[in-house]
């Protein structure tokens, strides 16, 4: 079987050279990663157990190979082919092939781009429409957290906050020079469950994005996404969804101080039918704000307002990236109990990933982030952002403080509403700029704190805090030293809703939180290329409960040596 | 300039107008959204620590047949609570909720029904309560527990809320409804598997298990020889079959190409190869079905037992098709008054070639919507 993938990839390499002439182009990308992880489990949940395995070495190797074709300008195709080895498989025993990825592009007529096959939707679209976020604020992590976390991106496809899904996706973009200088056009269609031809229908994603632009200072928008079934004979479920969404922007530089106004505006229609329930929900959000960019402070002030209502229902932007009910990958059962999703798992767990869109709002774990945990569009929102930050110009100091204070639109469960206050701030500092050395030595702290409140008979009271510190020194050409700190806090109580299959609030369940989680993470890297790197770490995490019998600690050896062609 | 305040114009127009038109929301109206919920606050005790079970009937027996139960305990303030009812005999639940500072025959009544599985007569039942928020130090919720043992289950066989109910078959022994006769199956697939005494049941004592892999590739593996549906006989009378259901408790195994075929009968005509005569038009002639089959409608399902675990499956007798070999021989029409007989097999569904198991309890035709147990 495994020849049999060399020899046809082979062939089409062989195959397509005959074809290449002056016109035409044949490049190969490739990527190599070896990953090694040494793990011991420890701690006070332990105690007496004799079966839950304390320890473990795992690993894989991959091998993605990415040959693309390129006609002219018209057509672009590209395949990655991936050899995937777990460690521990002799010779090729265990190995798995796969396609990673296909997709066909090119150019029509010169103006319309387009991509069909594995593509990234959603480029430029509002936050409103089309959102791909981790709830979790990581902003100024340390390098050695960021490249773990660039492992898991990379194996989900996650490029910025666009989605990976299958269909088709064309953009255009028009000078005009009358009215407006240029009109951006971007339209996409995917399909997100397949049906049976049975009872489950086939579901669409559609949706685009239309652009006005005039100047670069005044830029007016149109977005629509719909997610829409398409029903056979017998379908059970028919579920609709749809999203408008016009949002402007407008820009005044005054000299001294260059002004940005932004309104954004949207509403949403949902339908679920099913043999048990049928719903219609309809509800709107609005979200504007102002930012004055004082040159001479190198700084940005910013202010915003947003009203995102209870049932603005969009799968597309409230899908979370990280699936809190997956099983984790190490250590994944401690006795009996399932073991929850640590801070040390999200960025470390390559399973946790939602890979595609989810039409009910997924569970969250609130000690992460009780504010927005279905990112900017989180529903049944509403507040003030204020804040600061330093300015793009600045090279050496990056530094921001915001400060959100939301509350809930309509209660949930009881007519008392939740009061949201988040403070989040950071700093980098690049000392190697300041002192102008071809060295970097790179020094990051970042701190979010949020406290939930509400009153009246079903009190809540939740405080949040996570810290980051870390440091990344080139010791020598090419040799970085890595030091990373990581520390979250969660002390309370708070009510969680379940949701129904229509994405009605249920039961609510009650949840008592004291949890401290630390991860110490020191280790080197070591630079071949800009893009190829050996790095070991090790990493010291644990998880305390406030009861002994709960806590445990994993220590883990981590290497990862990649490689880029 | 004035195209830049012509077009700041339109924008902002547009944006108004978008906003006012979509000014409305489904949620304005509600007080909150979601069940009410209270959590126990602090200091928050039961009465006695203590719940109470009582029947409305005088008597000791719980008999769901004569009257209904209901829980009684007395809170400290008013609060969210469940109470949770098991059968120790198949793990059957019942799950009441609702938020009240006394439990009693207002907030708290049972009449037997079921959330998972069916409960039986001498069934050994353990309910507990527990109060949102009221929690030990170790977060884990404080149950306050109640035994008692059900006499007589609740009855299906009526009209509830509208569904007439009719089982068909329960594989419990003699007296109970009949079973499915004699197991058939694809001689290149021995062995093929079926228990008519399964102790892994979704009611009563018994439920039927069958087992096989597809070696010949052909997709059937085995199944029960029909039954003689003589129960329906002027039962079933609704002709309109988007409104007939046959419902049944399925156990999956997580083999994921297990297919349960379900085939009916219905009696359009005789045939001459059966000359025993219908007295009344009623009766079903004795005799092999072979024969009938040639004059007569069989109707098939298939499905795709893919999970793990008791699931109640409801199907409506309008998705049922026509076979592909030796069906719709009479008026090929589905017509569910004429339902008089039955057979399941076990497949390999959807892809052949594979193993396949499930285990089946309880079947019940409805008129008027699925079951509702």
């Amino acid at each position: 079987m495994k020849f049999k993938a060399l020899i046809l990839l082979s062939s089409v390499c062989l195959s397509v050279n005959t074809f290449v002439n002056a016109q035409n182009d044949f490049y190969l990308n490739g990527m190599g990663r070896f990953l090694i992880s040494d793990n011991r489990l420890s701690g006070g949940a332990l105690a007496g157990n004799t079966t839950t395995p304390n320890k473990g070495v795992s690993g894989y190797s991959i091998f993605d190979l990415t040959p693309t074709i390129k006609v002219g300008d018209n057509l672009k195709a590209l395949v990655t082919l991936r050899l995937k080895s777990p460690f521990g498989a002799f010779f090729g025993n265990g190995t798995q092939y796969q396609i990673r990825q296909f997709q066909i592009g090119g150019k029509i007529a010169g103006l319309v781009t387009y991509e069909v096959g594995d593509i990234n939707v959603g480029e430029g679209m509002s936050k409103y429409a089309m959102n791909n976020a981790d709830d979790l604020f990581y902003k100024y992590e340390s390098q050695v957290f960021t490249q773990r976390r660039q492992i898991l991106e990379y194996e989900n496809f996650n490029f910025g906050n666009k989605w990976r899904l299958q269909g088709a996706q064309a953009r255009t973009k028009l000078a005009i020079g009358a009215v407006v200088d240029t009109i951006g056009a971007y339209g996409f269609v995917v399909r997100t469950n397949a049906t049976n031809d049975a009872n489950i229908a086939d579901r669409i994603l559609t949706g685009g994005r239309l652009s006005f632009i005039k100047n670069n200072m005044l830029t007016a928008n149109g977005n629509y996404v719909g997610l829409l079934d398409i029903p056979v004979t017998t379908t059970q479920n028919v579920y609709k969804n749809h999203v408008f969404i016009g949002d402007a922007t407008y820009g005044l530089d005054l000299g001294a101080v260059a002004i940005k106004a932004n309104i954004e505006s949207g509403i949403s229609t949902y339908d679920f039918t099913s043999p048990s329930d049928s719903v219609s929900y309809k509800d709107y959000f609005y979200d504007g704000g102002v930012n004055a960019n004082v040159k001479g402070l190198q700084l940005n002030f910013f202010g915003s307002y947003k009203n995102v209502g209870p049932q603005f229902y969009n799968p597309a932007a409230q899908t979370r990236r990280l699936n809190v009910d997956n099983s984790q990958g190490l250590f994944g059962t401690i006795g009996a109990n399932p073991r929850a999703m640590t801070l040390f798992d999200r960025y470390s767990n390559e399973t946790q990933y939602n890979r595609t869109l989810v039409t009910t709002l997924g569970n969250f774990m609130p000690q992460y982030n009780n504010a927005s945990p279905y990112g900017t569009a989180t529903p049944n929102r509403t507040g003030i952002t204020l804040g600061l930050a330093t300015d793009t110009s600045t090279k050496i100091i990056n530094a921001e403080l915001k400060y959100e204070i939301l509350k809930e639109i309509i209660g949930e469960n009881i007519a008392d509403l939740r009061n949201f206050n988040v403070l989040t701030t950071g700093a980098s500092f690049d000392l190697g700029k300041f002192i102008a050395s071809e060295r970097k030595y790179m020094f990051l702290v970042g701190y979010r704190n949020e406290a939930t409140t509400r009153d009246g008979l079903a009190k809540i009271d939740l405080k949040n805090s996570l810290l980051d510190a870390g440091l990344s020194i080139e010791i020598l050409k090419k040799l970085d030293l890595l030091l990373g700190y990581k520390k979250l806090t969660s002390v309370g109580n708070e009510l969680i809703s379940a949701r129904t299959i229509v994405n009605k609030v249920d039961i609510a369940t009650a949840y008592k939180f004291n949890i401290a989680q630390d991860i110490l993470s020191t280790g080197v890297n070591i630079k071949f290329s800009t893009n190829s790197f050996l790095n070991m770490t090790y990493n010291w995490s644990t998880n305390t409960t406030g009861t002994t019998s709960n806590n445990y600690n994993i220590n883990q050896f981590f290497l990862n040596l990649t490689v880029n062609l | 300039m004035k195209f830049t305040t012509v077009y700041k114009s339109i924008v902002i127009t547009a944006l108004s107008t978008l906003v006012l038109a979509a000014c409305t929301r489904s949620s304005k109206e509600e007080a909150f959204l979601g069940p009410k919920v209270l959590p126990a606050p602090e200091g928050f005790a039961i009465q006695g620590d203590s719940l109470g079970f009582k029947f409305t009937n005088s008597g000791t027996s719980v008999d769901f047949l004569t009257g209904t139960s209901y829980f009684e305990s007395k809170f400290s303030s008013e609060v969210s609570w469940k109470v949770a009812i098991v059968s120790r005999a198949n793990g059957a639940v019942k799950t009441l909720t609702g938020t009240s500072a006394t439990l009693d025959n207002v907030t708290c009544p049972w009449n037997g029904e079921s959330d998972y599985l069916l409960f039986s007569n001498g069934d050994s039942c353990d309910a507990n309560l527990t109060i949102t928020g009221y929690a030990d130090a170790a977060n884990v919720l404080k149950k306050t527990s109640k035994s008692f043992v059900i006499a007589k289950s609740k009855d299906y066989e009526k009209v509830i809320n509208g569904i007439n109910n009719h089982t068909i078959v329960d594989f419990e022994p003699s007296p109970g409804a009949p079973g499915l006769t004699v197991p058939y199956s694809d001689a290149m697939d021995s062995p093929f598997i079926s228990k008519s005494e399964y102790s892994d049941r979704a009611h009563g004592k018994y439920s039927l298990y069958c087992a096989g892999n597809d070696l010949s590739n052909n997709g059937y593996i085995g199944g029960l020889d029909m039954i003689k549906l003589v129960g329906l006989v002027g039962l079933v009378k609704e002709t309109n079959a988007n409104d007939v259901y046959l419902n049944m408790y399925v156990k999956g195994f997580g083999k994921m190409n297990t297919g349960l075929t379900l085939l009916f009968y219905e009696l359009d005509s005789l045939h001459v190869d059966n000359p025993k005569s219908i007295a009344g038009g009623l009766a079903i002639p004795e005799g092999s079905w072979a024969g009938l089959a040639k004059s007569n409608d069989k109707w098939i399902k298939q499905i795709n037992v893919d999970w793990i675990g008791w699931k109640l499956v409801s199907v409506k007798y309008s998705e049922f098709k026509k076979p592909n070999t030796d069906g719709c021989n009479g008026n090929c029409t589905l017509e569910p008054h004429k339902m008089r007989g039955m057979s399941i097999g076990l497949d390999s569904y959807p892809a052949t070639g594979f193993p396949a198991e499930f285990a089946v309890d309880n079947f019940v035709i409805t008129e008027g919507g699925p079951f509702k147990p």
